[in-house]
């Protein structure tokens, strides 16, 4: 019996020692690496809040509350909890998740918001205290509140959310509310065109019944089918742009070498013609019908005719020009000359 | 008997043991002066002493706490009782839990901070300081940490200070062309040479690890065009082509840009953000960055008028 009530005397001073000491310390554990990220610090602005720290002490015991107070001004009216996580781990923090419910079970932790505009979260450990898994001494806690109702304060200004609780620690993550976190960018892209020609002079040179004749920038013409002159367009236009030919055929006074017409057409010995085509390279310009093929065109009845388009902006295109003229035997004899109009009209 | 003395030497430990882990920079120490900190309270000697207020100037054995931006011996506010004394002067003293005395010997923190104060005997291991030590919980003589077994114990966080600001909301390039750079300026005409700063950021803490400053938002935009961001990689600029990046330059205070924004190149990681630009440490130093923007363009970039909303966030770091 002696031993029983030394036993008895050992265990009440053990009690009283634990209530005097042991509580108070851990009521004085402090938080460390405290931290509330946010996805805004701009006034009267959703944002979200990613609240992390360290708790010294823990929380593994059944009914420990960790309690977050969000100061006065914010605004976190029809806050839901299905909007709020709760994760904790020894490295990272997010090792486990916590399920949040109403009240807590041995399966999930309680989450009730209250207070003004539910400015206070109060988390409730599980009834067997582990959850998940049990929140440790020097866990990270991670509490993540996403933007929805969750409305920064109205006024500029350092604002500080507390940590508190039965859980024993304390501590408190600050944050600096400013009335414009976003820095606006402008600039004006001008609207521009390109266009050139690169020879305004060019010619046949003598046409003869017997073979065709392809214009050059020289002016004295040749056999062979070659590039007469070039002419270049482009644009930042977003729909691009048109380029069209006006003009008349090979003219003489009142004599003419017959248009080819609105099709594409091979050239033909012997039988009066005077036609274009094109080819095009660069940016994404294209030729039009019936200037893109092979044979020649020149449909003076639709002009001014459209010789070539971009459908959106568009670096430079260049395109070749190559013209042909044949005649006939009794095309009448004098100085045949054309005047072309070529027009780049972009689409804005 | 014996194994009974055991099992409650043991059973104090793990019960102890789980809760010595705290944090904090509260340091205290009895000196003669305190040039800087807060004196908490004053002794008569180092042991076997009677205590007076540090309102009081008669005892040269003052308890001097430091480590705590803003610490007082303020009994209002955030703060914690250290004792309590009989007398404003050549009092004895009672441990803060009792109270047979009225004259309170306080330690302040700002608000936003916490700190606390407890006893234990033989060491303040789970407290960041001693104080002192008394001799009896009530009606006692006090001493330093040393003069008796029952230690006067003090823990304080202070508050977390973070200032953030941002010169300009406001930036332009005005107008760009494809055969020239343009950078960005405040009054939003843009300029050819990069030679000053579009705008800047001012960040400071005192929180020991730190903070970083995260950037969010999009590329110019004009509609469905876009004038295409730098990327994560530190580039040149290239007449022409179409380009828009951003290069920090740190002007003061020991903020700097991280990689790919701290050189003379430029970069916008749209891949990865919101993307931490930059990182200080928490000397309590105020950091002024200098923001410099650039854009290029190609003779197809659309026409319009792009704009680009940046989201500049700072966070202690965890």
């Amino acid at each position: 019996m002696p031993t029983f009530k030394n036993f008895t005397k050992i265990v009440s001073a053990t009690t009283l020692i634990f209530c005097f000491f042991v509580a108070p310390i851990a009521n004085a554990a402090s938080l460390t690496a405290q931290s509330d990220t946010q996805s805004s610090l701009k006034i009267s602005t959703a944002s979200s809040h990613v609240i992390a720290f360290v708790t010294p002490s823990g929380a593994s015991a059944a009914g420990q509350t960790i309690i977050l107070t969000f100061p006065s001004d914010y605004n976190l009216t029809s806050k839901t909890i299905g909007t709020i996580s709760l994760t904790h781990g020894a490295s990272t923090g997010l090792e486990s998740t916590e399920t949040l419910a109403a009240a807590p079970s041995t399966t999930v932790w309680g989450a009730v918001l209250s207070g003004t505009q539910n400015r206070i979260l109060t988390l409730t450990a599980p009834t067997d205290g582990v959850g998940t898994a049990a929140v440790a001494p020097n866990d990270k806690i991670i509490i993540t509140y996403t933007s929805a109702n969750t409305i920064n304060p109205t006024t500029a200004n350092t604002y500080t959310v507390n940590i508190t609780g039965t859980f024993g620690d304390t501590g408190s993550v600050t944050s600096n509310i400013i009335t414009d976190d976003q820095v606006v960018v402008s600039a004006l892209v001008p609207q521009s065109i390109t266009f050139s020609i690169s020879d305004s002079t060019i010619g046949f040179g003598t046409l003869l019944s017997t073979g065709p004749r392809y214009a050059t920038g020289d002016t004295l013409g040749g056999g062979a089918e070659v590039e007469a002159n070039n002419i270049v367009v482009g644009t930042n236009a977003a729909n691009g742009y048109s380029l069209t030919v006006n003009g008349t055929t090979l003219t003489y006074g009142a004599n003419t070498v017959t248009a080819i017409g609105a099709s594409n057409t091979a050239s033909a010995l012997g039988t009066e013609q005077f036609g274009v085509r094109a080819t095009a390279t660069g940016g994404t310009g294209a030729v039009t019908s019936p200037y893109a093929a092979s044979g020649f065109a020149l449909n003076t009845a639709s002009f001014p005719s459209q010789i070539a388009s971009a459908t959106g902006a568009t670096n430079s295109t260049t395109y070749s020009m190559r013209y042909i003229a044949n005649i006939s035997a009794n095309t009448e004899a004098g100085i045949y000359g054309s005047t072309l109009t070529y027009t780049a009209t972009p689409n804005f | 008997m014996q194994i009974f003395k055991s099992i409650f030497f043991y059973f104090i430990i793990l019960v102890l043991f789980p809760q010595i882990t705290s944090a904090g920079t509260l340091s205290c120490s009895v000196t003669t002066t305190c040039p800087t900190g807060a004196i908490i309270y004053r002794m008569s000697s180092t042991t076997n002493a009677h205590g007076e207020l540090a309102t009081q100037s008669n005892y040269t054995n003052m308890i001097c706490c430091t480590g705590i931006t803003g610490i007082s011996n303020s009994c209002s506010g955030t703060f914690a009782t250290a004792l309590k004394f009989s007398s404003t002067t050549n009092a004895h003293a009672e441990k803060s839990t009792f109270s047979n005395f009225s004259n309170n010997a306080c330690i302040s923190i700002p608000t936003g901070g916490s700190v606390s104060i407890g006893y234990q005997a033989s060491n303040c291991t789970g407290y960041d300081t001693t104080l002192g030590s008394i001799e009896s919980d009530i009606n006692s003589h006090i001493g330093d940490s040393l003069a008796y077994t029952n230690k006067i114990c003090g823990t304080a966080n202070g508050t977390q200070s973070l200032t953030f600001s941002i010169s300009d909301n406001t930036i332009g390039f005005g107008t760009l062309l494809a055969v020239s750079t343009r950078y960005a300026t405040g009054d939003t005409f843009g300029a050819s040479v990069d030679t000053a700063d579009s705008h800047t950021l001012s960040a400071s803490t005192n929180v020991s690890g730190g903070y970083s400053i995260s950037l969010n938002g999009t590329t110019l935009t004009s509609a469905a065009n876009t004038i295409t961001a730098m990327g994560g990689t530190a580039t040149a600029s290239s007449i022409g082509s179409k380009q828009f990046g951003l290069r920090i330059i740190s002007n003061s205070g020991t903020g700097i840009a991280v990689s790919p924004y701290n050189t003379s190149n430029w970069a916008f990681d749209t891949a990865t953000f919101p993307d931490t630009i930059v990182t200080g440490v928490g000397d309590g130093s105020a950091s002024v960055l200098g923001m410099r923007y650039i854009s290029n363009i190609s003779a197809s970039t659309p026409d319009g008028s792009y704009s680009a909303v940046l989201t500049y966030v700072m966070t202690v770091n965890f």
